[in-house]
């Protein structure tokens, strides 16, 4: 039980994903946030958190299909990046999960594309597949190139 | 004394050292501009014996020589001033570098480590030999450094008592002046004003809400935090500020060692140094300033022999001066070295791909002289030799713009180069103006803002022209471009000129020329406190920050250096719609009101003539000795009719809605009769005529030209 890992859950559309509970800094109901014009598309704004300003990340946009349609209330989890927190916006926040790290499997080729670069591992539990994200990958999605990912993803 | 103590009264000394180190070595170089040689010989001589005092009390065995040696000489000097020439005074400056490098490493390790400046020591005793051999009046060449004067210096000697032989009663004078003055680390500084920042924060809440309760009492202690609140902000400001002599004190030993190395003759002049600029600002734009006077002794100053050879003052002049300016500092940097060569420039920017051929042949003067600042343009030496300026030119504009502020050059090749820098005081709280564009709240700092307008729709179009699918303002006989805010940021369509009832546009000058930001709305100005950007956030290149506003949202700053470059409006551009090729582009074509005026048929008029147009009843049609008239704005008009003012019968309507013109000029008492607009519309410009417009013949006329001449031949109706 020493070699286990705790993880927050949550859902992107039909994704179940995860992310190790050390990076995640809080999370948030829906919040308005600012619109940031002629920004990335994966910018989903900027948020006022306690005085602070962070970026949000539409994690979403990169996860999904462009076609699917994105909920209008998505939650905001706070990730920690290099001590520079990222908001992401993801639909509903699960619960946190404990994993021993035996139980982490290396990601099946069968994931789409885009995911493949986020995703550090995935958890099987009975039916369920949960895709672990690599905190530092997530944090950077307007980094990389998001139409160009979400183009691999298509094809 | 305790550990802690020491600790502190050695940071002590290397503070206080290292500000006589700066002084004394500004002294000497002003030395070559005929300074008072015995003064500054003195207090070079006190600065050194005052850190030999307290390195005798710190036991820095090595830095105690070394300051020995120097004293030794200066002590000769001191007797003889006329014994200083170039060489010596660059010992003396090697000297203080000597002492600086020792105290880098004391400040590092806490103690002066290894002897390394035993060869300085070696040179300052030989030329002190030197000197002492040479037959010089009023020299004993055995005299040891005077026991005697050292009574005299000691009231500089600030904070180090220890060296005994001081005379205890010389201190006095100068502890009041240091019991006013205290230091503060700058980490501390910063974090006040930070602090102070969330405060503006929560002031700017408290308003809001303070104007939603209207609660008396509330109210009053509202707007008592407010008062407070700017004063603090006012004060803490303050104290970040540092005047610009701190980096001018650099700059001088910066010329000399530079004018040495290239055997040229440089003299550096400063102005303004009392100037004050936010420490984060001034440090920011040291190296640009640096690299600026580097390049103005490398390339832009000449060898003497060719100053001569073109009948120059052999010593090349650079001159330095800071001065306030509205909310910035400007500093211009002004030599009357070779110049810049526009064409060589332009050549080299040509060989390096950096313009096409094509472009470089419509540029003018100034344009081709501005190449310098692309990246790219001169990172190789073979360029400075050819244009005689601009290494890193880019880096210099980049580093000006991260602070806000911008950058000017201008040249006459073989006469100098002049450089202007425009920065804004403070960075971390800014007055802007809160603009609304497509309903989202923005800020724009206040400083590049020259004006606002507003355009009612009667006077837009004689305003506002759209040349060449572009918007530009008439403004003090030029045409300023204008950017369609919310079409830039993408969040509508662009505007149509015809649509639009009111325009709000906001005036900005960049880099001294002006143009227009159309924004729907401006709502107030606030005091924001900017907050950085996510780097790929900043990378969109249009903001300039973040900031909270007063009920938590976060806006967007607007960069209108960043705005205008989006929007392909480079100062080139700017430039180019400055008077000459503007006046051209107006009087070649011209807006027009195309109206349907009855028996007269279709008819263009100048839009500049018109100043309204009204609609009336044709019953309200009065007639007044045998003229028709109407009842207008409290006045009493003539309506006269287009066929009339072309010489033929009245066709006015008698029933149904009337449209007339009010003209903008100056015949009040006449308003022109017109049956419906049609279209507004952009003609190549005639006094007068026809024209073919959307395949119809079209009269153009000038109403001033025809009503004046009404005016002026026949009897006036009323």
């Amino acid at each position: 039980m020493s070699e286990s890992e705790q993880f927050c859950t949550f859902l992107i559309g039909e994704f179940r994903c995860a992310l190790p509970v050390a990076s995640v800094l809080e999370v948030h109901a829906h919040q308005r946030l600012t619109p940031v014009p002629l920004a990335p598309e994966t910018v989903a704004g900027l948020l006022n958190l306690r005085g602070q300003i962070l970026t949000v990340l539409d994690l979403r946009r990169h996860v999904l299909e462009r076609s699917e349609t994105l909920s209008a209330e998505p939650m905001t989890l706070v990730l920690d990046r290099d001590g520079q927190p990222v908001a992401l916006l993801v639909d509903t926040i699960g619960d946190v999960v404990r994993c021993r790290s035996g139980a982490l499997l290396p990601a099946p080729e069968t994931i789409p594309r885009r995911l493949r670069s986020l995703t550090r591992a995935v958890i099987h539990d009975g039916d369920l597949v949960t895709l672990v994200f690599d905190p530092a990958a997530v944090a950077n999605v307007s980094d990389a190139t998001p139409s160009l990912s979400r183009v691999g993803g298509v094809t | 004394m305790s550990r802690d103590e020491l600790a502190e009264e050695l940071r002590e000394f290397l503070l206080e050292s290292s500000e006589n180190l700066d002084r004394t070595e500004q002294d000497l170089v002003a030395l070559s501009y005929g300074a008072e040689r015995h003064e500054v010989l003195a207090a070079t001589f006190r600065t050194l014996h005052s850190i030999k005092g307290a390195c005798g009390f710190f036991e820095l065995e090595h830095l105690t020589r070394l300051s020995h040696e120097g004293e030794s000489l200066l002590a000769i000097l001191r007797e003889s001033p006329e014994l200083l020439d170039d060489a010596v005074t660059q010992v003396l400056l090697d000297l203080l570098d000597g002492v600086r490098r020792y105290l880098a490493v004391i400040e590092a390790t806490g103690g002066d480590g290894d002897e390394t400046e035993a060869e300085l020591c070696d040179r300052l005793r030989i030329v002190r030999e030197g000197l002492q051999a040479a037959p010089v009046q009023g020299l004993s060449p055995n005299k040891a450094p005077a026991p005697r004067p050292e009574v005299q210096i000691a009231p500089n000697i600030v904070v180090f008592s220890p060296v005994e032989n001081l005379a205890p009663d010389a201190v006095p004078s100068h502890i009041n002046l240091l019991d006013q003055a205290i230091r503060v680390d700058v980490t501390l500084l910063d974090r006040l004003v930070n602090l102070v920042g969330e405060l503006v924060l929560v002031r700017n809440r408290t308003l809001q809400i303070d104007s939603v309760l209207a609660d008396a009492d509330l109210n009053a202690a509202v707007q008592r935090l407010n008062l407070i609140t700017s004063e603090l902000q006012e004060q803490v400001m303050q104290t970040r500020m540092q005047p610009m002599e701190s980096l001018f004190v650099k700059m001088p030993r910066l010329v000399r060692d530079l004018a040495r190395s290239l055997d040229k003759q440089v003299r550096l002049a400063t102005s303004g140094g009392d100037t004050e600029l936010d420490r984060g600002i001034l440090e920011a734009i040291r190296d640009p300033l640096v690299h600026l006077l580097r390049n103005s002794v490398d390339h832009g100053i000449e060898r003497v022999e060719e100053r001569l050879r073109v009948g120059k003052d052999p010593t090349g002049h650079i001159e330095i001066a800071a001065r306030h300016e509205g909310g910035s500092v400007i500093i211009s940097i002004v030599d009357d070295g070779a110049g810049i060569d526009p064409v060589a420039i332009g050549e080299r920017a040509l060989r390096l791909g950096l313009v096409s051929a094509d472009a470089l042949g419509t540029m003018t003067e100034r344009e081709k002289i501005e190449l310098i600042f692309l990246p790219g343009f001169s990172t190789s030496e073979e360029v400075t030799n050819i244009s005689g300026r601009g290494v890193g030119m880019d880096v210099v504009r980049t580093n000006i713009e991260q602070v806000s502020g911008s950058i000017e050059v201008s040249s006459e090749y073989s006469k100098g180069t002049a450089i202007v820098l425009r920065i804004p005081l403070t960075l971390a709280i800014i007055p802007s103006l809160m603009l609304l564009v497509a309903s989202q709240r923005f800020a724009l700092p206040q400083l590049p803002v020259v004006e606002l307008l507003r355009l009612e729709r009667e006077s837009m179009a004689d305003e506002l022209a759209s040349v060449g699918g572009s918007l530009f303002l008439r403004r003090h006989h030029q045409l300023l471009p204008v950017v369609d805010l919310g079409a830039l940021l993408e969040l509508t369509e662009p505007v149509s000129l015809r649509e639009l009832s009111i325009v709000t546009i906001v005036v900005v000058q960049l880099g001294g020329r002006e143009f227009g930001l159309i924004v729907d709305r401006v709502v107030d100005t606030q005091e924001i406190v900017v907050k950085p950007l996510d780097s790929f956030i900043g990378a969109v290149g249009v903001y300039a920050g973040a900031t909270i506003l007063g009920d938590g949202t976060v806006a967007m700053i607007l960069d209108v250096g960043g705005i205008a470059s989006r929007a392909k409006l480079s100062l080139d551009e700017v430039a180019a719609a400055d008077q000459a090729s503007v006046q051209q582009v107006v009087t070649e074509e011209e807006i027009v009101l195309l109206v349907d005026a009855g028996s007269a048929g279709l008819v263009a008029v100048p839009v500049y003539e018109i100043e309204r147009i009204e609609e009336i009843a044709a019953g309200e049609v009065q007639q007044l000795l045998a003229r028709p008239v109407i009842q207008y704005r409290e006045a009493v008009v003539e309506l006269v009719t287009v066929s009339e003012l072309l010489g033929d019968a009245s066709d006015l309507p008698q029933t149904g809605q009337l449209r007339f013109l009010v003209p903008s000029f100056g015949v009040a008492d006449r308003v022109v009769a017109i049956r419906e607009i049609v279209d507004i519309t952009t003609i190549p410009a005639v006094t007068s005529g026809s024209t073919i417009i959307g395949g119809k013949i079209v009269n153009t006329l000038s109403l001033a030209e025809l009503l004046m001449a009404k005016v002026g031949g026949e009897d006036v109706g009323v």
